[in-house]
């Protein structure tokens, strides 16, 4: 029983009027009553700070996967006899990946603003980003991407020294339908 | 099925999304999985909501059972692992480093991991999807006293759970 | 469609187990389990080979592992070079007919003297359990035969995982 001789709400009321739940006029009377009553007000304090302690918890951070693009297209019979052409949702997620991109190449450049950078969108779901700063460490551009280790995939150090340069378009293609292709 | 709006919905309810399907999974890859499913389920339906907001409350009700199913599973799946985990111990020796690695979880998702489903659900979508007690009500389907009662009563064994981070 | 991780993780640990063939009761109790046998079904080993190939189309170099996995689920592989990293994912999807589709995801970041490049691309094969798949993240040159230019190729093979149990058990009984 509070001082002034009302009697104190139900916890669920008074968890409600934390959530700004309790319709007027009766948020004023249970205000003027907090005023009055320590111990509600005590109980309106720990719902409080639990309600900031569950909001400051952080997230495991989600990452971007392409757009799913619906079962019929990832399981289809009759589409299968040809290539698959990838549409824009893909593309978005990967423009989204070219500019963290061009943000953390500026920041290596010691550029504090975004550094000239060309991004061109072929026909066949390849995009390419050129960025006119050189970049000395690759690992350490990385470290600021903040690349996951990969620990469940595979890790293939290409040979010291080999001279590998980009050469066309990516391919994907059947040993048998490439083996024939070149003869 | 996927048009031009499509990348926009998914880019901004995603992590919306994820939010909530990981504070009721407890597990990042689960609440992955649930909310790529949830998405597929959107846009597989057709016809694209008139707004943001009316495809958020439809993929959180999609996503709110996803979930509920994923529950029911947990107790049969944890049985098969329990057994395999405990012969497990013997193989890490034999080559593969690959070891079964529990995410650490915050105290705070423990806490809420052990809250009952009709519990958890609710505060969830209370707590991390910032709806109120009638659209937490129309996307569950139940009064909004109960919305009431349950975040009440969610929030009374959470604070004995989290007695002493309070 | 996707399965959780939890249980391609489970059977990371079967694969381990296999090594050991005085376990192979216990294997087998836990094998009796419904819910892994299924998941045994489903499973799809991805051996990856990455070779440099120079003009002469000899290797001069090649480095492979393997992987299991479900359909839907992807596997990475990082090749890391001096001025090179390439980030690959392949993933398997598979229909009710068994037939297999791979699609590759590929992110290239080259550091050149005066410039850096980033790559990315997606692309996607139909192909048949057993048969190679090739990957050039860096491309083709058609001149090929001049200078020293040399072709980057990821080589994929997709087996069901069931048929090389199989296999294992088979030959560990002879």
């Amino acid at each position: 029983m509070s001082r002034s001789g009302l009697r104190c709400p139900s916890g669920d009321t008074l968890s409600a009027f934390v959530d700004g739940e309790v319709q007027a006029p009766w948020d004023q009377v249970l205000a003027s009553h907090l005023q009055a009553c320590p111990a509600c007000l005590a109980t309106v304090a720990r719902i409080r700070r639990l309600r900031e302690l569950l909001a400051a918890d952080p997230l495991p951070s989600p990452e971007l996967r392409p757009l799913p693009e619906g079962r019929e297209r990832i399981r289809p019979v009759a589409v299968w006899k040809r290539r698959i052409a990838l549409p824009v949702p893909a593309a978005a997620a990967a423009a989204l990946a070219i500019l963290a991109l061009g943000v953390a190449l500026a920041l290596m450049a010691g550029r504090t603003r975004l550094p000239w950078m060309s991004i061109r969108h072929g026909p066949t779901g390849t995009t390419e980003v050129i960025v006119a700063a050189p970049i000395d460490d690759l690992e350490q551009l990385f470290r600021t991407l903040d690349q996951p280790p990969q620990t469940s995939g595979l890790l293939i150090r290409l040979p010291a020294g080999s001279r590998l340069l980009m050469m066309g378009e990516p391919q994907l293609v059947r040993e048998a339908d490439f083996s024939r292709g070149r003869r | 099925m996927l048009h031009a709006g499509s990348a926009h919905v998914y880019e901004t309810l995603y992590p919306i999304l994820f939010r909530i399907a990981y504070r009721i999974c407890g597990n990042r890859n689960k609440a992955e999985d649930i909310c790529q499913e949830a998405f597929i389920k959107y846009f597989e339906r057709g016809e694209p909501l008139p707004d943001l907001e009316q495809t958020k409350y439809w993929l959180i009700r999609v996503l709110r059972n996803l979930a509920l199913n994923h529950e029911k599973k947990k107790s049969r799946e944890s049985k098969a692992y329990q057994r395999l985990a405990r012969n497990s111990r013997q193989y890490t020796e034999s080559g593969e480093t690959e070891v079964l690695q529990e995410e650490t979880r915050s105290l705070v998702q423990q806490a809420l991991d052990r809250l009952p489903y009709k519990l958890r659900s609710v505060l969830v979508l209370k707590e991390y999807a910032d709806l109120g007690y009638r659209e937490i009500s129309r996307i569950l389907g139940i009064s909004e006293g109960n919305v009431k009662v349950r975040v009440f009563r969610a929030r009374e064994r959470l604070a004995l759970l989290l007695e002493d981070e309070l | 469609m996707n399965k959780p991780r939890l249980q391609a993780v489970i059977l990371m640990l079967v694969v381990a187990g296999l090594r050991t063939q005085a376990q192979n009761t216990e294997l087998d109790r836990i094998f009796q389990d419904q819910d892994l046998e299924s998941l045994i079904d489903q499973a799809l080993q991805l051996n990856i080979t990455a070779k440099v190939l120079p003009p002469g189309e000899t290797p001069v170099w090649n480095s492979a592992g393997s992987k299991v996995t479900l359909p839907g689920r992807s596997v990475a592989v990082r090749l890391v070079g001096d001025k090179l990293h390439i980030d690959v994912v392949f993933t398997p999807y598979q229909d009710a007919n068994g037939e297999l589709l791979l699609v590759a995801q590929g992110q290239v970041w080259m550091a050149g003297a005066q410039e850096t490049r980033y790559f990315t691309t997606f692309k996607s094969v139909p192909v048949n359990a057993g048969e190679k798949v090739l990957f050039f993240p860096l491309g083709l040159s058609p001149h090929v035969a001049q200078g020293d230019t040399f072709t980057l190729q990821i080589e994929v093979e997709i087996y069901p995982y069931r048929k090389l149990l199989e296999k294992q058990k088979a030959s560990a009984a002879e």
